[in-house]
């Protein structure tokens, strides 16, 4: 790489094929019906979450490094993530073939990312919101964008417990320090 | 979108969420160098070994040892625990992680066979914590879940705010949106 980055492309591939087996450890001994369950009727469910991910790994993120290595400066287009998940329907599919599939592609896409040389790492496209975007620019958020997503799925686990906390509910008021 | 009629978490998957949380951890932080395990995002917040060692002292101390003193007691006072200091005096940020869970994950055994135990009159037994009230035994141990996937989140925001200093500035508004 020719600027001084935190993580290397190999450290930045373990981190990407960590998501899937974080999850399957985490997931593996929940009821299905966390999985299928949503916090509220406009929240996604930890199964949509995953489809999610699945999909941005090859919109946003594999299709769009394709794009930039196949183009120069190429406009990269926006698309329509609320409207994926519902087509996916996830919430009604089995969470470990979701899994499956996510833990394949990662595979394959860390596979690509490790390779990619200095040069193809600052080709850069033009994305609708953002502007210009460069190779690397993309590999770094989507180690952002799989930890938002962990934190969403830890986050419905923890609404779907909520009410059993009793009491407990008042350590997490805000201004509440139960330790001190 | 509909959201689907819940189904009441039973002991037995409790513990086996807790019995899973070094397990979750070893592949989150598998790869990871060591300066990300000992990065502190500002002063004063923990690194990633420190809330590793805040969950094995908040076994004890939190949770662990304010069961089994409902369970022997009657309506105790349950005592105070401070969690800073205990960090502070365990000094996790030199330690090896993967030790940290391995003491993590023998300690879940021990705690997930003594929840799993436990009979429904006792989880209904009660104590009282500063101003907070009155708690039964089962707020405790539902309370131990929760806590455990806010420092899950708290690794993954660890992690996340590492790699900030790498994205543009139009990146970090984007991201910030």
């Amino acid at each position: 790489m020719t600027k001084d980055y935190s993580l290397n492309l190999v450290q930045i591939a373990s981190l990407l094929q960590a998501t899937p087996q974080t999850l399957r450890n985490e997931l593996s001994v929940l009821d299905p019906g966390v999985l299928h369950w949503r916090p509220t009727p406009e929240e996604w469910c930890i199964n949509e979450c995953i489809g999610h991910i699945i999909e941005t790994d090859k919109n946003g993120f594999a299709g769009r490094i394709q794009t930039i290595l196949a183009e120069d400066q190429p406009q990269l287009v926006a698309w329509d993530i609320g409207g994926t998940v519902a087509q996916r329907r996830d919430c009604e599919r089995d969470g470990f073939e979701l899994l499956d599939e996510l833990e394949a592609q990662r595979q394959e896409n860390t596979q690509f990312i490790t390779q990619l040389t200095p040069e193809q790492l600052v080709r850069s496209g033009i994305h609708p919101n953002v502007g210009e975007l460069q190779v690397i620019d993309l590999i770094f958020e989507w180690i952002h964008h799989d930890r938002n997503h962990v934190k969403q799925i830890m986050t419905n686990i923890q609404d779907y417990i909520w009410p059993d906390l009793g009491n407990a509910q008042r350590f997490f008021e805000p201004d509440s320090n139960p330790y001190l | 979108m509909m959201t689907q009629p819940k189904i009441p978490i039973r002991l037995s998957q409790i513990a086996a969420i807790l019995y899973a949380t070094p397990h979750v951890l070893r592949s989150m932080l598998a790869g990871i160098d060591e300066e990300i395990l000992r990065w502190h995002p500002n002063q004063g917040v923990w690194c990633i070994n420190e809330t590793i060692g805040h969950l094995l002292e908040a076994d004890e101390h939190a949770f662990a040892a304010r069961i089994a003193l409902m369970l022997a007691e009657e309506y105790p006072e349950i005592p105070q625990w401070n969690a800073d200091a205990a960090a502070t005096q365990r000094q996790d940020c030199h330690q090896n992680t993967f030790e940290l869970l391995d003491e993590l994950a023998e300690n879940r055994q021990k705690y997930t066979r003594f929840i799993s135990q436990l009979q429904p009159k006792q989880l209904a037994r009660t104590g009282t914590y500063r101003h907070y009230g009155e708690f039964k035994i089962s707020d405790f141990v539902y309370e131990w879940v929760y806590h455990d996937h806010s420092h899950l989140k708290q690794i993954s925001d660890n992690i996340r705010t590492y790699i900030w200093p790498n994205f543009t500035r139009p990146m970090q508004a984007a991201l910030s949106e």
